[in-house]
């Protein structure tokens, strides 16, 4: 024990010296960033002293538990450390004490108050033994120690940092239509923002940002707000230096400035940061107002503002029903809004059981109910109503002259109603009303006073000068196979449309093709097109369907040569299922595609058959190298190894002006009354695609969904 | 040790009860500051159906544009690559992020400008393509987010990221974790639902894994509505059956059901009991909104007279529409078409004709309503497309691959700053440089425009506890109003 006791007096001694010597000479000290960052230490390191004497004064208090050799040894040897760190903190402090920022009449008390708990720890070291001599030492260091450090916080902290949590109400700003701008809303920036370091006490940067007078002077660097260069104030410069720059304020790891704080300080900067302008001076379309404005109204919404009693829950469950809902606009808050659905159970009498929590209501939506001017006195004692909406109801102008009675209301949506512009003035004689949704009403934009307060929105008027296209007439049936004695059915949802139509692959135009009036019989093939005109609308694209009479059905089908693998469909039973495949849709399970080979196919009949057509339905969509087939050759025979050749067609071949093509096309073959029992079809795709197409010289596509034989 | 040492370590009554005493003061004194303690676990307490805090939105529309629409061709204006037309990629752009296999192996990557034209709109001064006549006159209405960036880049993990928070598919869908937070408003009509639509570009799959409840209770799954005449099907009554038979038979089955959850306690059979009382109240509730027999002139001129035929996409904004202001909390629009990997100007062309003037009408007929301040309105998709061409390059056509590392969406009406843009992406439109919004921020700030904080809305499943943007998020303050 003896050894360290030793080494520590030596370096006590010394730091007392020290300690003295920069006492004296504090004003001369030279803080170099080296001793800069060593000074800081001080925050550290000031915790230890305090720690350890309030050890000992537990122990000096304590005494007669203790035994007496080891309270001594104890004293000894802590005392000894509490001084070292002592001296050591308030050497510190003095070196931390040149970095400035600081309230100067605070800080040399501050200064004073450490020196003097420094040499009077130091002084215990040296009296050791307990006795009245020691514990009135250690009794008044401990009190300097308490109101030094109170002090050293309120440098740190800000000035009533203790006490701040449970002021914070008092504290809170109170806007103010009379008081100025910068009171209402740039001031509690700053506050927020700024003032914990640039306050009167800390001024770092010599910079004081709560008061006007603070923010006028500027800091060390000169001027903040510069009214000479307004667009590059150092105050906008510094917020708006990337988070990372070490000039960046507030600093990093500090609550920042949000995207609206920085526009509208900007803002408000740049148009000569008026700290008197009133308020209410300010026009309600002044940009500076409407930034501020977002955020007076930003931090309002996120505290409830209701002072109205909450409802007892069983009560809004009582009144809930499946077609009407009354709810809490969230947690906390007594607000409620209300709902109504489902027109067909509209009950008037829910308006009159509203009125236990005439109160609470906030929000009413009453839209596409059919509400009665009658029931809206039963409305008008919801003395907290905000929102209200009647759109698409039976209310006329008697309701209006009663709704603006409600003294809070701000939104109400009267679109689609019975309401005219008698209702105008009355709506405009409401102090609370913001806005007024008057959209499909006899109110016109032009009955609008544009100077009002009040935004009225009359919504979309259908522009007579624009001509839309109307959309295709489409077809009643669900197959385009059909029975020989069905019908088609053409219709069009707009209702006055007047849809024309051709049967002979012509395009229907319009003025002078047939005017759809019932159902059309077909033949064997037939395309219906068709297009829809109306008076105000452009007419429509033509809609072309393609028609299939069902034929006679041959007892078994029977594909020769295999189709492409990954064109199958269900085989040779697809052919003649009477199901057609989707142009758009090459694996909808209808089509069988054939590229390396030909298509042949034999189809038996059960007895020996007459034949007069048979129609091929392919897909020809050119762009994907669908095309029509080089040539058809049908054979026939009793006997399905003894076929002969009856009929070779060679369509017409592909040309340029079909290259856009994308439809499902018939190749009829006339077969004039042919007898036998098995009919083999070949044919031939496309060998060679021609020089215009993008896949010239390659081979085209046959894609085959059905075989109809008549 | 000697017995006399031993017998001073053992513990005497006195000294227990003593010691125990101040523990549990202690801890008593540790509880007050330990706000939710005692409510039970606060991590997995079920939801009350009621908003955190006050919401900016009480429902929305999520117009989903399957496929990827190039952010090129619509909103995110870059003419240095009209200037750069053809010439490669800098490699210090790119810097080796990873491609899709279909153009990986691409010699070149020849950067292509659009072939449309782009231009300033509204007061706000938002840019948008010619493709877009009609969005182009409600930009004052719409918040443009240019910075959205996933991290997948094929659609299927791409897509179900964005509407799951997770590329692999058994995760409750947002609608469903909307329905899960918030409950229904109208309960005539499911909370969820969802409308498939077809352009006539290059599709990608829709699948119902997008719209499922994934580990949740599967009354919050979203319910796919018909594209034929009749939306929901099985509604009416069959040939015979009158109302007050349904009544009886339902009552007779849920007496039934109710007797079997006794038995086994499966909170399913619960949520089966609730969806046929929910059916049976839809037989009224869904005739009144899908009958569009009645559509005045003036609705059929603003979305376009495609919106009397069900299953186009104007037909689902109108119905969109007629569902969220009956209450419907999340209806979920998907759009197929937007996969332009070749053939893109006239693909895009097709699809913007499809869809421009329904989605317009939407946003006006909501704000002439007096609704858009309480629907929160979405359009956007599961990533972009690259600013280099895929396949072959000529002036007038050409195809772009998937790009992850930015895309456009926008959003408008409840709690969204109207007008502006947010976020800048590099004049290659490549990287971000300004403000990313990464698929959890975007969910993150969803939820948080509905009034729940995304951190708290949690489910406790197979032992750990989930959330649609799992162990990430940010809200976007800066969108907000």
């Amino acid at each position: 024990m003896q050894f360290p006791n030793r080494v520590i007096s030596n370096i006590n001694f010394c730091l007392a010296i020290l300690l003295a010597f920069l006492g004296i000479f504090q004003d001369k000290i030279d803080a170099t960033p080296v001793f800069q960052s060593i000074g800081r230490g001080h925050l550290l390191l000031l915790h230890l002293p305090i720690g350890i004497l309030l050890l000992i004064g537990i122990f000096t208090f304590f005494r007669k538990s203790f035994d007496e050799k080891f309270l001594r040894e104890f004293n000894t040897t802590s005392i000894s450390i509490a001084a070292s760190f002592a001296l050591l903190t308030a050497i510190l402090g003095l070196i931390l004490s040149k970095e400035g920022g600081y309230d100067e009449e605070i800080l040399s008390f501050h200064k004073r108050m450490g020196i003097i708990t420094a040499f009077l720890v130091y002084f215990l070291s040296f009296i050791k033994q307990p006795g009245i001599l020691f514990t009135s030492v250690l009794v008044l260091s401990l009190i300097v120690l308490t109101i030094g450090s109170h002090n050293g916080a309120t440098l740190t902290h800000g000035e009533g940092f203790l006490q701040k949590p449970l002021m914070k109400e008092s504290v809170e700003s109170q806007f103010d239509e009379n008081a100025s701008l910068y009171q209402n809303v740039m001031k509690p920036i700053f506050d927020g923002k700024c003032t914990s370091c640039h306050n009167p006490n800390k001024l770092k940067g010599e910079l004081d940002l709560s008061t006007i007078q603070g923010i006028k002077k500027g800091g060390k660097n000169g001027l903040v707000i510069d009214l000479n260069k307004l667009d590059s104030s150092p105050l906008i410069e510094k917020i708006h230096l990337p988070e990372e720059n070490k000039k960046h304020m507030p600093p990093q790891g500090k609550p920042q400035l949000s995207n609206d704080e920085k526009a509208l300080l900007e803002m408000w900067i740049a148009r000569g940061a008026d700290f008197e302008k009133k308020w209410k001076e300010y026009d309600s379309k002044d940009s500076l107002y409407m930034a501020a404005q977002k955020i007076i109204s930003s931090t309002k919404s996120e505290q409830s503002n209701y002072d109205f009693k909450a409802a007892s829950s069983t009560l809004i469950s009582s009144l809930n029903d499946p077609f009407t809902t009354i709810n809490p606009l969230n947690q906390n808050t007594p607000a409620l809004h209300a709902d109504f659905y489902v027109r067909a159970q509209y009950n008037p009498k829910k308006l009159i059981e509203f009125q236990k929590i005439k109160e609470q209501l906030v929000e009413l939506n009453m839209g596409n109910m059919p509400v009665e001017d009658a029931e809206i006195k039963n409305i008008i004692n919801f003395s907290n109503l905000e929102k209200l909406i009647l759109n698409n109801s039976n209310i006329t102008d008697n309701a209006v002259t009663e709704l603006v009675k409600l003294p809070v209301l701000k939104s109400l949506a009267l679109s689609g109603t019975g309401v005219t512009k008698k209702s105008l003035p009355v709506l405009q004689s409401s102090k609370s009303l913001k806005e007024v949704f008057i959209w499909n009403t006899s109110i016109t934009a032009q009955d609008i006073d544009t100077n009002s307060t009040i935004f009225f929105y009359t919504g979309y008027v259908p522009d007579t000068s624009e001509k839309q296209a109307l959309n295709s007439p489409a077809i009643r049936n669900e197959s385009t196979v059909i029975d020989p004695k069905d019908s088609v059915t053409l219709y069009h949802r707009i209702p006055g449309v007047i849809i024309r139509y051709t049967l002979n692959d012509s395009l229907p135009d319009t003025f002078s093709s047939a005017i759809y009036e019932r159902p059309l019989s077909m033949s064997r093939h037939t395309t219906v097109k068709a297009r829809a005109m109306k008076e105000g609308w452009m007419a429509s694209p033509v809609s072309s369907f393609s028609f299939f009479q069902k034929g006679i059905k041959p007892l078994h089908s029977n594909l020769l040569i295999a189709p492409n693998e990954k064109y199958r469909a269900q085989g040779s039973a697809s052919l003649t299922d009477d199901v057609k495949g989707n142009i758009g849709n090459l694996i909808d399970g209808n089509w069988l595609g054939f590229r390396e080979n030909p298509f042949e196919a034999i189809f038996e009949f059960d007895t020996i058959t007459s034949l007069n057509e048979v129609i091929l339905s392919i897909n020809k969509s050119v762009g994907s190298y669908l095309v029509q087939p080089a040539y058809i050759e049908v054979f026939s025979g009793n006997d399905s190894t003894q076929m002969k050749l009856i009929k070779k067609i060679i369509p017409a071949p592909l040309t340029e002006n079909e290259k856009g093509v994308s439809k499902n096309e018939a190749i009829e073959i006339k077969l004039d009354g042919s007898r036998a029992k098995y009919f083999m079809i070949k044919a031939m795709n496309n060998p060679k695609l021609p020089k215009w197409h993008s896949g010239k010289g390659q081979k085209g596509w046959l894609f085959v969904d059905e075989v109809f034989f008549y | 040790m000697s017995e006399f040492l031993e017998n001073r370590l053992n513990v005497t009554r006195r000294h227990f009860f003593t010691r125990s005493g101040m523990a549990i003061g202690s801890m008593a004194l540790g509880s007050l500051l330990v706000k939710d303690l005692f409510n039970g676990d606060a991590g997995t307490a079920l939801p009350t159906g009621l908003p955190h805090f006050a919401p900016k939105a009480k429902r929305i529309i999520y117009l989903f544009q399957n496929g990827a629409p190039s952010q090129l061709e619509t909103f995110s204006y870059k003419p240095k690559l009209n200037e750069m037309f053809g010439q490669d990629l800098p490699e210090s752009i790119r810097n080796g992020q990873r491609l899709t296999g279909m153009t990986a192996n691409q010699d070149k990557f020849p950067l292509v400008g659009t072939y449309f034209k782009f231009k300033q709109h509204g007061k706000s001064g938002i840019w948008m393509s010619e493709l877009f006549p009609h969005l182009s006159t409600v930009v004052d209405d719409i918040c443009m987010v240019h910075t959205m960036h996933t991290e997948a880049i094929n659609h299927d993990p791409a897509l179900t990221f964005m509407q799951t928070g997770a590329q692999q598919g058994n995760r409750p869908s947002m609608g469903a974790w909307l329905s899960y937070g918030l409950g229904s408003e109208n309960k005539n009509l499911p909370a969820f639902t969802v409308l498939l639509s077809r352009g006539r570009g290059n599709g990608q799959g829709v699948y119902s894994k997008l719209w499922t409840n994934g580990f949740l209770d599967s009354i919050h799954q979203g319910v796919q509505f018909s594209n034929s005449d009749e939306r929901v099907l099985y509604l009416n009554d069959g040939a015979g059956m009158d109302r007050s038979d349904r009544r009886t038979m339902l009552d007779e089955i849920s007496k039934l059901n109710a007797l079997s959850y006794e038995k086994f306690g499966d909170p399913e059979i619960k949520t089966k009991i609730e969806q046929y009382e929910m059916a049976y109240r839809m037989q009224t509730a869904v005739p009144e909104l899908t009958d569009i027999s009645k559509e005045s002139d003036q609705i059929i001129r603003m979305y376009g007279p495609d919106c009397l035929v069900p299953g186009t996409y104007a037909a689902n904004c109108l119905l969109a529409r007629k569902l969220s202001e009956s209450g419907v909390r999340f209806v979920q629009l998907y759009h197929q078409g937007w996969d332009t990997h070749g053939n893109l100007v006239n693909d895009m062309r097709m699809q913007a004709e499809d869809t421009d003037r329904p989605t317009a009408a939407l946003i006006k007929d909501l704000k002439q309503r007096g609704l858009l301040d309480e629907t929160l309105v979405i359009w956007g998709s599961e990533f972009g497309r690259t600013n280099y061409c895929q396949g072959k390059l000529t002036e007038d056509n050409y195809g772009r691959d998937h790009h992850p590392r930015s895309f456009s969406i926008w959003m408008a009406g409840g709690g969204i700053k109207p007008g502006i843009t947010y976020g800048e992406t590099d004049e290659f439109g490549y990287n971000i440089v300004k403000d990313p919004v990464h698929v959890n921020d975007f969910h993150a700030t969803v939820l948080h425009l509905m009034g729940l904080q995304h951190d708290k809305l949690v489910f406790k499943h197979l032992g750990r506890r989930y959330r649609l943007t799992d162990v990430a998020g940010q809200v976007v303050n800066d969108i907000l109003a």
